[in-house]
C-alpha cells in the first residue's frame, strides 16, 4: 500500500521557512511540486527574497556602497555556481547547486541583481518602459529561473514565464502602494500619474480619490494583459508541473 | 495556478473598491483552495491557450531583457506590444 502524500506538501528546510514566512501564496503552490523541485523551488525563493531585503528593508542610514559591494559580491558568486558551491553561505552554496542541478544561466539571478541596484541608486520609474524593465528584474528573472527547475526551457515558455513575474510584480506595486509610500517609494510610472491629474496628490495626503482610483484600475488592467501573456505558458509546461508556481509574487 | 492565486490579488483589490489604503490585500486560504481546484479541472479538461502571444504582450524593455539574459525570441511573430498604452 503506498504510504499517503500530504497535501498539499509542507516545506521543512531552513529556506522553506523563508518562503511560507514571506509568501503565503506562493508556498500554497509550491506545495504541489514533488520534493525536489519544491526544495530548489524553496532555495531560489530564499535566494530572492534575501537579497530583496538587504535593498529594501535597509535602514535608512545604510551604507549604500557596502550594499552594493554585497550585491557585486553575490554577482560575482551566480557568474561561478562551482565557486558558489564553496562559498561559507549556505544559501550561495544552495543556490549554487540549485543552478549546477537545473542549468539556471547566471545571467537569470543576475538580472535581479540589476534590478536591486536600479532600486538602491533610487532610480526613478518615468515611464512604462521603465516600470516593465524593472520588473522584469526582479521578477521575470525569477520565472525565468523557476522554468529551468520545472523543466520548461522554450522560449516561448520563458517568455510567458517572465511575463506572469511581471504581472506578479505590478499586482505587488498596486497592493502594496500605502508600504511603498511609507519608504519613501512610488513604483507607478511618473507618466501614469501625468495621465490621471489628482491622482498623485490623492497619494501624497494618502487618500482615494476618483483620479486615484482610476489610476488602479489602469494598473490592474495592466497587470492582467501581462497574466494573460503569460497563460500561453503554462500549455508548455510538462503536465505534472502545469500548476506553475513562480515566486515573482509575495 | 500561481496566475489564478495572484491575479486573485488584483480582484480583491478591485473588491476593496481600488481602495489601496484600505488595508493589505490578502486571498484567504479557502479561496485559494477553491481557485486551485478550478485551475487544475481547467488544466485537466485543456491546457491554457491565449490568443496573444507573450511575444505581442511583452513591451520593447522586456523583450531587450530578454535579449539582454540570452532568451532566444522569435521575430517572425512579434507585433506591436499591447501594454503601455
Amino acid at each position: 500500500m503506498m504510504a499517503r502524500r500530504p497535501w498539499p506538501v509542507r516545506t521543512a528546510t531552513p529556506f522553506g521557512e523563508i518562503m511560507r514566512k514571506h509568501a503565503r501564496t506562493f508556498t500554497f503552490a509550491a506545495g504541489f511540486l514533488d520534493r525536489e523541485r519544491r526544495h530548489a523551488t524553496e532555495v531560489l525563493y530564499a535566494f530572492f527574497r534575501t537579497l530583496d531585503d538587504l535593498v529594501d528593508e535597509r535602514p535608512q542610514d545604510a551604507d549604500i556602497d557596502q550594499l552594493r559591494a554585497e550585491l557585486h559580491r553575490w554577482d560575482a558568486l551566480v557568474a561561478d555556481p562551482e565557486r558558489a558551491l564553496g562559498a561559507p553561505s549556505p544559501l550561495a552554496r544552495a543556490l549554487g547547486a540549485t543552478m549546477l542541478r537545473y542549468e539556471i544561466p547566471p545571467a537569470y539571478p543576475q538580472a535581479l541583481l540589476r534590478g536591486l541596484e536600479d532600486d538602491l541608486d533610487g532610480r526613478p520609474i518615468a515611464t512604462v518602459h521603465d516600470l516593465e524593465r524593472y520588473a522584469f528584474r526582479v521578477a521575470g528573472a525569477v520565472g525565468l529561473a523557476m522554468c529551468h527547475v520545472l523543466g520548461a526551457t522554450t522560449p516561448t515558455a520563458l517568455a510567458a514565464a517572465s511575463a506572469v513575474g511581471i504581472a506578479m510584480q505590478l499586482t505587488n506595486i498596486v497592493r502594496d502602494v500605502e508600504n511603498d509610500l511609507r519608504r519613501g517609494r512610488v513604483y507607478l510610472p511618473s507618466d501614469d500619474l501625468a495621465q490621471f491629474p489628482g491622482a498623485l496628490e490623492a497619494l501624497c495626503v494618502r487618500r482615494m480619490s476618483p483620479p486615484l482610483r482610476d489610476l488602479m484600475r489602469h494598473q490592474i488592467g495592466r497587470a492582467r494583459r501581462y497574466y494573460l501573456a503569460g497563460a500561453t505558458g503554462v500549455a508548455e509546461l510538462p503536465p505534472r508541473v502545469r500548476f506553475l508556481p513562480d515566486p515573482g509574487g509575495d | 495556478m500561481a496566475i489564478d492565486l495572484y491575479s486573485e490579488i488584483l480582484c480583491q483589490v478591485e473588491r476593496q473598491h481600488l481602495d489601496v489604503f484600505a488595508g493589505r490585500a490578502v486571498v484567504g486560504r479557502r479561496r485559494k483552495m477553491v481557485l486551485a481546484g478550478r485551475a487544475a479541472l481547467r488544466q485537466m479538461a485543456r491546457p491554457t491557450t491565449a490568443a496573444h502571444g507573450p511575444l505581442t504582450i511583452l513591451g520593447p524593455a522586456a523583450l531587450a531583457e530578454l535579449t539582454r539574459v540570452g532568451v532566444p525570441l522569435q521575430p517572425q511573430v512579434r507585433q506591436p506590444a499591447l501594454v503601455g498604452s
